[in-house]
Formats: C-alpha cells, structure tokens, sequence
C-alpha cells in the first residue's frame, strides 16, 4: 500500500458541547486521500456530530478544520461544498415533492434565474452512469424507494463536486443487496479520485467496506485500524471497552411450528384480512413466540403494526385474538383483552413528552380498576408505587418518576415505554422498531426483555427496519412488501440475501 | 341592474385586493412562514399610506408608506419567530390586535376628528389603448394602476417560483428546510427576505382601500379580508397563479352581494354580508381534497 497519501482532512482537537453534554471532546481525525475512511461508534459516540461539524452544520466550539492542510472555518454548508465536501445525511434530505433532477440542481450557483435544465441533466447523467448509480431523474421523490433516494443525494454530493464523501449510517434503510451495490459504487468512487467517510454502528460493514477505520466512544477517538489490523475482536474492544455485549442468540424456538398450528390457537390471526393499504393478509402469532416483521420502510409494516389494536380499519376478512374476530372492536376493548403497542416514533406516539414520567405511567392504563378508585379517578399513591417498581425494573436512570418524559434520553424513553406495556402482563405485544437509535447496552436489555416475554408465553409481533436484530432474536420472520405478505422464513433457513429480495418484492 | 361591464370592473378592483394580500401570504407561506397577521399589516398601512398619500398629496408615496410599512410588521414577525423562537401563529394574532390599535391610534394623533373627511388625491386611469373599448376586456384593462401592479406582482411571483432556479430553492424552504439548508441556501435570510416582500404587498393592499377605493379613511376598513385572504392561500394550494383566480372568486361574491342588496328587498342585509364568509367555508369544504401545503409551513427550523 501507499503510505505517502496525502492527507485531504484533518481535525485538530475538535471539541463540542450541546448543552450539559459533552458530544465531543478534544477529537483529532486524519482522512488521507482515495481511501475508504470508517468512523465507527455506537449511537451517541459523536460521528455524525463530527461530521456535521465537516460539513459546516454545526461549528465546533473548539478545534481546527484543516483542508488540504489549509486552515477553514465553516460557517455553513456553502463554505464545505466550496471546499469538495459532500454529505449524504442519515435522514435523507430531499424535498418529496421535487424531482430527483429539480432535488439535484437545488443550491448550485450557476444560473439561478434560468430553469432550462438541459446541460444539467446530461452532466447528471454521465456522473450516474460512471459510478453505476441509476434512478429516475424526472420523478417525484416521494414515489421512490430508499435505495433511490439515497443515489440521488451522492449523486447530489458529486454533481457538487464533493472530493470527501460522507455517508452517513447509508445502510439503515438498504436491504443486503443494495448494500453489496452501494460497497461497489464506493470502490468507483475511489478510483475516480473521491476520498469516502463512511460513518457506521456496524463492525460487519466497517469490515467489508473500509480501507481503515477511527473508532469514536463517547465523544472521544477511541483508536485507529488499518485494514490488515482490522479484527471483530480489536474493533469490539476499541468500541465498547472492556463491556460485555454478547448478544445472547435465541434459545431454541419453544414451540415447533408444524405441530402448533394444529394444536395450539394463536394469540393473534389475521385470515384474509385487508384495509385501505394492506392486502388480503393471513398471519398468526403464537403464545412463547417472537414473530419479525421485515419491510422496506412504507411497505405499509406501520399499519400492519397498528392494525390489531385499530380493527375498524379492516374492510375485508377477519381478525382474531384468542380466537374471538374483534372486526369492528375499538381500540379500548382490543387493549383490554391483554394487548400492547409501542408505536415507532416514541417522541410523538409512544409519550407525552411535557408528561411525567408517572403521568405517561397511566396511558393506557388509565381505565384500569387497579389504578381508579370510585370509577374515575385516578388512584396515584398505587400508580406510584407500581411505576417505582417498575422504573427500578426496568433501570430507566432518572432520578424520580416526576421527572418530564422529555429530559429522558432515547433510550430512557423506550424502556419506559416498555415498562408500561408490562405494568400489566401483556398477552400480545406489539413493537415497532423499539431499538432504534439506542446505544449497544440499552439494545440488549430491550432484547433481554423480549425474550424473557417469549419465554413467559407471550405473543410478540416485532416490526423491525434492523433485518441482523430480526434474524438474531425472531422465530419466525415474515416479509410485508406494498401491503402484502411477501414471504415467509422460520429460525434456521434465515438468509440475509433472501430475506432482502422478498422485502424488495422479488420471488424468491 | 347596474351594466355587466361595471359590474365586472367593480370585481377586477375587489379582487385586486384580496390576490395581493393572498399573494403576500403565499410568497412567506412559500419559505414556510404562515403569516396570519395579514389583517393587522393591511390596517397599519390603511393608515399610514393614507395619511401619507392625504399630506403629501401624491398617491404614489401613499402607497410607497404603505408598503414600507408593511415590511417593517412583516420583519417584525420573521424575526421575532427566527430569533426569539416564537411561535408564528401567536405573533401572527398579536399583530392583528396591534395592527387594528396602531391604525386608529395614529390617525386619531396625527389627523385627528374632523367634521369633513379628509379625501385622497385622485389617482389617474390607465387606458391600454386598443382593448379599453373592446367589452370584456374593457373591465379588466381600465384602471388604475394598483390593478396592473398587482397582475405584475403575479406574473413574476409564478415566473420567480416556477421558472427560475432561486425560486426552486424558495420553495424547497418551505416543503423541508433542512434540504435547502445541506444544499447551502441561507434558509433564514430566505424567510426574512419572503416574509419581508410578502407583507409589502399586503401593506400595499391595506392602502389601496382608503387610498383608492373609498377615498376615505375609517377605522377597520379592511373589514375581515385579511384573514378571508388566508383562506384563499389554502385554496390556491399556496400558488400565485391560483391566488389571483381565488381572488377573483370571492371579490365576484362580494361584489354580487352588494348588488343582491340592492336589487332583492326584503332579505336583511346582514345576510349579503355574512355571504363572503360563508363562500369561504364553503369553498374549503369542497376543496378540501385539492388543497396542499408547504409540508413545513408554520414550523420552525433551527439545526441544533
């Protein structure tokens, strides 16, 4: 290998608080040219922080940016993009209502007052054709897939000129094929002269992706890998220190599929069920299983999650909970035959984030007779007593239960939220993407939970946009693709490749 | 019956009225400021621009008051919602309640009572020579100039937002700012300077009434149309080009009304009146399918 590159970026102590917290702390990064840079680190290390502060989001409170070994200061993104840095942001940033050409040529300078767009689009093309990465230019994104979308903004950042592509968590929303795809289109990208960060939570990826990797805990460098140092073992220690974060595989399945079926009801049966936007669905979920649900985001898994606890919506077939059809039943009387649901938007959905942390204790439970007394009113000397109880259960690290939802990390919402769901055993649980966004130790106890509820009896139905957690943890995983069920895969023939062409639509 | 052609021309004034003010909304509403305080900026500059146009005896500088005036209200509601993190639709009602105050105030102070009046200097027709005797487009081509401004101000508002570049980058501020803002457009000085454009048109609406219409100055004359502009925002899904023909809508109810008061005896006026209104309502109902948004609009955007 070359060990004379030159060095493209380089950030010199760069330090950054948002509030009380520090998200950075003195950081030196060095990204030498043509080279796949990864920045690894749990949610929360610091990586995109970073990297926003490369692109100009965000200014450091302290530190220096070097290009080139020029010294800059970023004040905005048009300062980066001058300077050849290009980012392909975590939640993408097109506007859905543009096309992917008008979303492309938005910001540049040349000809702001004229919109024949001819010469650009041909420029557009050959940048798509040399790096393989082909979509529609004269659709509205929003009728695109995730793949798509995400194309059409490193086409975006190349059209700009970006020398430093950064890619930040590009695989969230990708099935494997995609990824496979997306790693070839890098390799491009380094031969045609662009230097790539490549910002990840997943050793895997910096694995098969990275030419080298810097490591980021808790805001601080934790390390730096070439490719030949690079092992799972060196890269989980620099990550997670001396923290134990075996993920226990799933036991073996309680139930056998086969003989279940025949013998056992199902929690949850949906027998040619369809709404407005689901087809003709028929699924069950047993007692002691954990059933994943895989689908490419707006394949309609937020219905198909919301649609036991919202029956009315079925305009066809029959749903059923313990073997009773609850077409027609509220929401209220669904929930009170044992069911729960943790939506996937936990700020907006799961809590009321001016709320205490009691308070949210008692939606849901609030028609409860344990927690009334004289019909309507609220017993709060029992509630607080079970939330205490079960915020201790559930280590939420808070300092009482009066505190606001909103003061709550991420992760201290999620688990609350769980810990109302069990404050009354559920029958059928229902969760949807409840890891998201959560850092490796809040991970595994969400997991430790689920499982200890499948072994408890517990239906689970877990509708995932992670397909590695669905593959570790489910018994059963089932693919939903434009409203339908797609596909279906049991423990032991999980294959990542498969899972993801059914999720894309493809026949197996 | 009053001629059709008359009738028509009264309409094309109405109109003139609500699509600049309407235009004004949708222009911020455009970079994602809904400014529901069109009422108070059309009240402040009445009087302003009236006063103005009364003392200096030239209409022309009435309406250049006017529209500075409304400007300033309009910076004044971008910023203090930029700045000071206020929430649009609180400064927005605030400025309705000021601006109604502030515009009596002023003229109660500086003109004061006065037994007679005070009328606004005559502001001269413009004939298009060759279609000011044609009939139909005799009505829409024999006015003063706040008509032909305003068809102006439409015209390059679609052509700014529909066929140039910075127009495509406005419009994306509105729909998801931080789009425009990863792109490099300043989203913040986009608002300030849309919001800022937008008010002086509604400014500039508030003084054609007194300056124009009525000729005189009376308290609360912009009479509701402020917010039934709002109304016409929405309809037009945010639009220019739409505006003007919303516009043209609820003037021809208003100006119909008038004329049903006066030709249909028996019903109580109170009914005509309240017709504009209920058009709206109305409109919104059978609309409501066509109607979109700024997917932004209303909603802060700060990158922290």
């Amino acid at each position: 290998m070359n060990n004379h590159r030159s060095v493209v970026v380089r950030l010199k102590s760069v330090s950054k608080r948002f509030g009380p917290v520090a998200a950075l702390r003195d950081v030196d990064l060095v990204v030498a040219s043509g080279r796949i840079m990864g920045l690894l680190g749990e949610n929360g290390a610091g990586k995109s922080t970073l990297m926003k502060i490369l692109y100009g989001l965000y200014s450091p409170d302290e530190g220096e940016i070097y290009i080139d070994g020029k010294a800059v200061r970023f004040r905005s993104p048009q300062d980066s993009i001058l300077y050849g840095i290009g980012m392909v942001h975590q939640v993408s940033t097109l506007v859905p209502e543009f096309t992917g050409l008008e979303n492309i040529v938005l910001g540049t300078r040349e000809g702001r007052f004229q919109f024949s767009l001819t010469r650009e689009r041909k420029k557009i093309q050959t940048l798509s054709a040399q790096f393989g990465l082909l979509f529609p230019l004269d659709q509205k994104v929003s009728a695109l897939t995730a793949g798509e979308k995400q194309k059409i903004e490193i086409v975006r950042a190349l059209y700009r000129g970006a020398r430093v592509l950064i890619l930040d968590e590009p695989t969230t929303s990708l099935v494997e094929s995609e990824f496979v795809q997306l790693l070839t289109s890098l390799r491009r990208f380094v031969d045609g002269g662009v230097t790539v960060v490549f910002i990840t939570h997943k050793i895997r990826e910096v694995m098969a992706a990275c030419d080298e990797v810097t490591v980021l805990r808790r805001g601080e460098v934790q390390g730096n890998l070439q490719r030949h140092e690079m092992t799972k073992d060196s890269l989980v220690k620099l990550m997670f220190m001396d923290r134990n974060i075996a993920v226990t595989e799933s036991a073996l399945p309680l139930i056998d599929h086969v003989d279940v079926a025949l013998s056992l009801q199902p929690v949850l049966s949906f027998d040619g069920v369809s709404t407005s936007t689901l087809r003709d669905l028929s699924f069950q979920a047993y007692g002691g299983e954990i059933v994943g649900v895989a689908a490419v985001s707006g394949n309609g898994e937020k219905d198909f999650a919301e649609l036991p606890i919202n029956p009315k919506r079925i305009t066809k077939g029959t749903a059923s909970l313990m073997g009773s059809p609850i077409n027609g039943w509220s929401t209220v009387d669904v929930l009170r035959q044992g069911v729960f649901y943790t939506p996937e938007d936990r700020n907006h959905e799961g809590v009321l984030n001016e709320g205490s942390i009691v308070e949210n204790m008692l939606l849901g439970h609030h028609r409860d007779s344990r927690f009334t007394r004289w019909g309507h009113f609220v017993d709060w000397p029992r509630l607080r007593l079970d939330t205490e109880a079960s915020v201790s259960a559930f280590n939420v690290a808070t300092p009482d239960i009066d505190v606001a939802i909103r003061r709550l990390s991420g992760g201290n919402v999620q688990k609350t939220i769980l810990a109302r769901a069990f404050l009354r055993d559920p029958r059928l649980l229902i969760v949807h993407n409840p890891t998201s966004g959560l850092d490796i130790s809040t991970v595994e106890f969400i997991f430790s939970r689920l499982e200890g509820s499948r072994q408890a009896g517990m239906a689970i139905v877990w509708v995932n946009e992670d397909l590695d957690e669905l593959m570790m943890l489910s018994d059963r995983i089932v693919v939903l693709n434009k409203g339908r069920i797609h596909g279906t895969f049991v423990r032991g023939e999980f294959d990542k490749l498969a899972i993801g062409a059914s999720m894309l639509g493809e026949s197996a | 019956m009053v001629g059709f052609s008359s009738i028509l021309g009264q309409i094309i004034i109405y109109t003139t009225i609500y699509s600049l003010v309407a235009l004004g909304i949708v222009i911020a509403g455009r970079t994602g400021v809904f400014n529901v305080g069109g009422e108070g900026i059309m009240l402040t500059a009445a009087s302003t621009g009236f006063m103005t146009a009364y003392f200096s005896g030239s209409w022309l500088s009435g309406y250049f008051v006017a529209a500075l005036t409304g400007m300033a209200l309009g910076l004044m509601l971008v910023l203090v919602h930029e700045y000071l993190r206020v929430n649009q639709f609180v400064i927005g009602i605030v400025m309705v309640i000021f601006g109604a105050g502030l515009s009596d105030l002023l003229y109660k102070i500086i003109v004061g009572v006065r037994l007679q009046a005070p009328r606004a200097p005559r502001v001269p027709l413009i004939r298009i020579p060759g279609v000011s005797t044609v009939p139909v487009l005799r009505a829409l081509f024999n006015h003063d100039p706040i008509v032909y401004f305003m068809y102006a101000a439409t015209a390059i508002a679609w052509w700014f937002f529909y066929r140039t570049k910075i127009g495509l980058e406005t419009r994306a501020i509105g729909e998801l700012p931080q789009a425009a803002d990863v792109v490099g457009v300043h989203v913040r000085r986009r608002r300030i300077i849309a919001t800022a454009v937008g008010s002086s048109l509604i400014g500039i609406a508030g003084a054609y009434l007194p300056i124009f219409v009525t000729g005189t100055y009376n308290p609360d004359l912009s009479a509701g149309r402020g917010f039934m502009a709002i109304g016409i925002a929405i309809f037009a899904g945010w639009r220019p080009q739409r505006a003007i023909l919303g516009g043209f809508l609820f003037a021809a109810v208003e100006v119909l009304s008038f004329q049903l008061q006066l030709s249909v005896p028996g019903v109580p006026f109170q009914f005509f009146l309240m017709l504009p209104f209920a058009s709206v309502l109305l409109i919104m109902v059978v609309f409501r399918r066509f109607i979109d948004f700024p997917a932004s609009i209303g909603k802060p955007y700060h990158r922290e």
